[in-house]
């Protein structure tokens, strides 16, 4: 999707989009190389045609199983004799914070505060207040390094930067969250279509990100396998056909294969179709649950959990996730500013890069343009 | 939205991984398009330093020929007057008919009214007055030729000499010699319209100059011999019914033409004029070519000393 920053970095809009058939990835990581980095090109040229210009730079969706997520906590002692927290002391306390050694070829990604204490009272921000100890806590998520650097040359393969990274959760997660929800509590699952990516709020902060290697492919594969069919037929029997519960008032009926009576087309039981999908389904939520414990109560989740990503569009699967995970569940929508072909629940994602693009430009005052006379001439140009 | 920073305090962030492609990882399509970004950027610094030159050659052309226009802008006094017709005219006639401000530098010049003062004169037919700098004026004119004269009363005094061009303009001679047009024959039959000097134009002249044309390219002897052609009865010039055009040689006393299909007329008269000299008759006294694919001769009933001469 290209984004067209105007009003001088105030406001955003879509002007295009590519999309190109996924090759070379499994689970959010390259296997390989040449395929993904054609089929990443050729969408690159597609929403360079379609919006009529020439990107200038890519803000880049992490997701897969080996990004992992842990919670740091910094401390200080406020420094200044009439215990009034200085700017100092802040920044100190968030360098503690984010001062903790990774393993070998593993980097960093995000560094996600989770809100500042003072003498163990939760503060938004803390100058000029007074108090003895100063704790900041800090949400990192870390990568392997290798695989990183994967995603990043593909990118920089067709010669554009990557300007940002950001976790596929993260912003799929404020597309489709208000700030109230984000206060209560409340869990988003991107289903999306190799990986299940999560991320929970609590209190307006991130509390935690994670990724789970289970998604719609899995439903794919799993009808192809089970129904003897190949990937195509399966992911149309699963868009057509596919509900995430045994839906008793049509679990009798029969769907055909094809429709047209050609040789090959046959008669395939909705039940089978269902129970297929359901144990796929129930899988997922059980490892989310499994993941997430001690969080899944009414008390932390009060806004209950939101499902976004392709997967989401299949019928009652957010009636599945309320009863395996207990509780409510809801499909989010994105916001009603996106026009509306592009408000399908699998561009939040590229709707949240886009948005964080919008916020980081605010916040750089355009410092990701180019500056200089060589690039006010090339941009003359196009070039 | 909870808010997300993307530190660069640590060392081991995604940021300092080497944002660089190996060969690998440019596809087909990049490399296409970086082929393409090349020769784009290529063809615009060629289009920068063409204006680039261009500015600076405009500069450098202005600044050089700066002193050879200042040059060019103050004009000389006219010394040489350089004059050219296609006819009779000459420089010699145009210091005496023309009057022109001989001290005036070459600007001062009003070519525009010496022009209008050549066309005036009716031999001339297009006049061209030019400068050339610093100090020449360039005259180029072409004159009319006649085809027939005529003998008027110039402003009620003394007869002159006219002659009429092929577009029908008649006029008075500024410096024809006198041996020139001793064979052109004279005009009868028409009543000359006359303000002052001027003489308003004919109409029909050119059917009239066909036939002498034709005849004086292909019968130079036959039309030698003609004096007069007279339109008396020539609709063209005088509005009448019949349309015939009249010729008085010195052979035949009248040769009478229809005014089309000079041609075969021309190659009939040829033929009865070589009939009779072969012959030995010399009292013809009409030739009628204007009755089609018939010639009616009609002879002086005797043959006397009026041979030639009607």
């Amino acid at each position: 999707m290209v984004g067209e920053i105007i009003d001088e970095g105030r406001s955003l809009n879509i002007i295009g989009m590519g999309q190109s058939t996924a090759m070379g990835v499994r689970k959010g990581e390259i296997i390989d190389f040449r395929a993904a980095s054609d089929c990443t090109h050729a969408a690159i040229i597609a929403a360079e045609k379609n919006a009529g210009a020439i990107i200038e730079g890519v803000f880049l969706a992490q997701t897969g199983r080996h990004l992992q997520g842990f919670s740091n906590k910094g401390s200080v002692m406020v420094s200044s004799p009439d215990n009034l927290v200085r700017q100092s002391d802040v920044q100190s306390v968030i360098e503690n914070a984010k001062r903790k050694e990774l393993p070998p070829r593993r980097v960093y990604i995000h560094h996600v505060q989770c809100g500042f204490q003072l003498d163990g009272r939760s503060i938004k921000d803390p100058h000029q207040m007074e108090g003895d100890e100063l704790n900041v806590t800090y949400w990192h998520i870390e990568g392997d390094e290798r695989k990183v650097s994967d995603h990043i040359h593909v990118i920089n393969g067709f010669g554009l930067k990557v300007e940002d990274m950001i976790i596929s959760s993260i912003a799929s997660g404020c597309m489709v969250t208000s700030e109230e929800e984000k206060q209560n509590g409340v869990l988003v699952l991107d289903i999306g279509c190799s990986t299940t990516d999560y991320l929970l709020y609590n209190n307006g902060h991130i509390v935690r990100t994670g990724v789970i290697s289970v998604g719609g492919d899995h439903l794919t594969n799993d009808l192809s396998l089970g129904l003897r069919v190949n990937k195509q037929q399966a992911e149309k029997l699963k868009l057509e056909f596919g509900k995430a519960i045994i839906d008793n008032e049509d679990k009798d009926d029969k769907v055909w294969l094809f429709g047209d009576l050609t040789i090959g087309d046959r008669a395939i039981s909705r039940l089978a179709i269902y129970q297929i999908l359901k144990a796929r389904i129930d899988e997922l939520f059980g490892i989310v649950k499994k993941e997430l414990v001690e969080f899944l109560n009414p008390e932390e989740l009060a806004a209950g959990v939101i499902l976004t990503g392709g997967v989401s569009r299949l019928p009652k699967i957010a009636d599945a996730a309320s009863l395996r995970l207990g509780v409510s569940t809801r499909v989010g929508d994105n916001p009603s500013w996106v026009r509306n072909d592009l408000r399908k629940p699998e561009y939040s994602t590229v709707l949240g890069l886009l948005y964080y693009g919008l916020t980081a430009q605010n916040k750089e005052d355009q410092g990701l343009k180019k500056s200089g006379i060589f690039s006010k001439v090339a941009n003359i140009f196009n070039l | 939205m909870a808010k997300i920073k993307s530190s660069c305090i640590e060392t081991r962030n995604w940021r300092g991984i080497k944002q660089t492609a190996g060969r690998q990882a440019v596809s087909t399509i990049a490399r296409k398009r970086k082929i393409f970004g090349r020769a784009k950027m290529c063809g615009v610094i060629i289009i920068i330093l063409f204006m680039a030159g261009g500015i600076a050659y405009s500069v450098h052309f202005f600044r050089s020929n700066d002193n050879q226009i200042i040059l060019a802008g103050t004009s000389a006094p006219v010394r040489r007057i350089n004059f050219q017709s296609n006819g009779e005219l000459d420089h010699h006639w145009f210091e005496q008919n023309i009057a022109w401000p001989q001290d005036a530098t070459i600007m001062e010049v009003d070519i525009f009214a010496i022009k209008q003062m050549l066309e005036k004169k009716g031999q001339i037919n297009s006049a061209v007055v030019s400068r050339k700098f610093p100090d020449e004026l360039h005259i180029e004119v072409i004159e009319r030729e006649p085809v027939l004269r005529a003998r008027v009363r110039r402003n009620k005094k003394k007869i002159e000499e006219v002659y009429i061009a092929r577009d029908g303009t008649v006029y008075f001679h500024e410096s024809y010699k006198i041996t020139k047009n001793k064979h052109l024959p004279y005009l009868d039959g028409v009543r000359f319209k006359q303000n002052g000097d001027h003489i308003f134009s004919l109409s029909g002249i050119e059917i009239i100059s066909q036939l002498l044309d034709l005849a004086k390219l292909n019968y130079p002897n036959i039309f030698k011999s003609w004096e007069v052609v007279s339109c008396k009865e020539f609709d063209e010039l005088n509005g009448l019914s019949d349309e015939f055009i009249k010729v008085r040689s010195s052979i035949v006393r009248e040769i009478i033409f229809a005014p089309f299909d000079f041609d075969r007329q021309l190659a009939q008269l040829a033929r009865v004029i070589k009939y009779s000299k072969s012959n030995d008759i010399y009292n013809i006294k009409r030739i009628d070519l204007s009755v089609k694919d018939e010639v009616a001769v009609q002879l002086y009933r005797d043959i006397g000393p009026r041979k030639f001469r009607n």
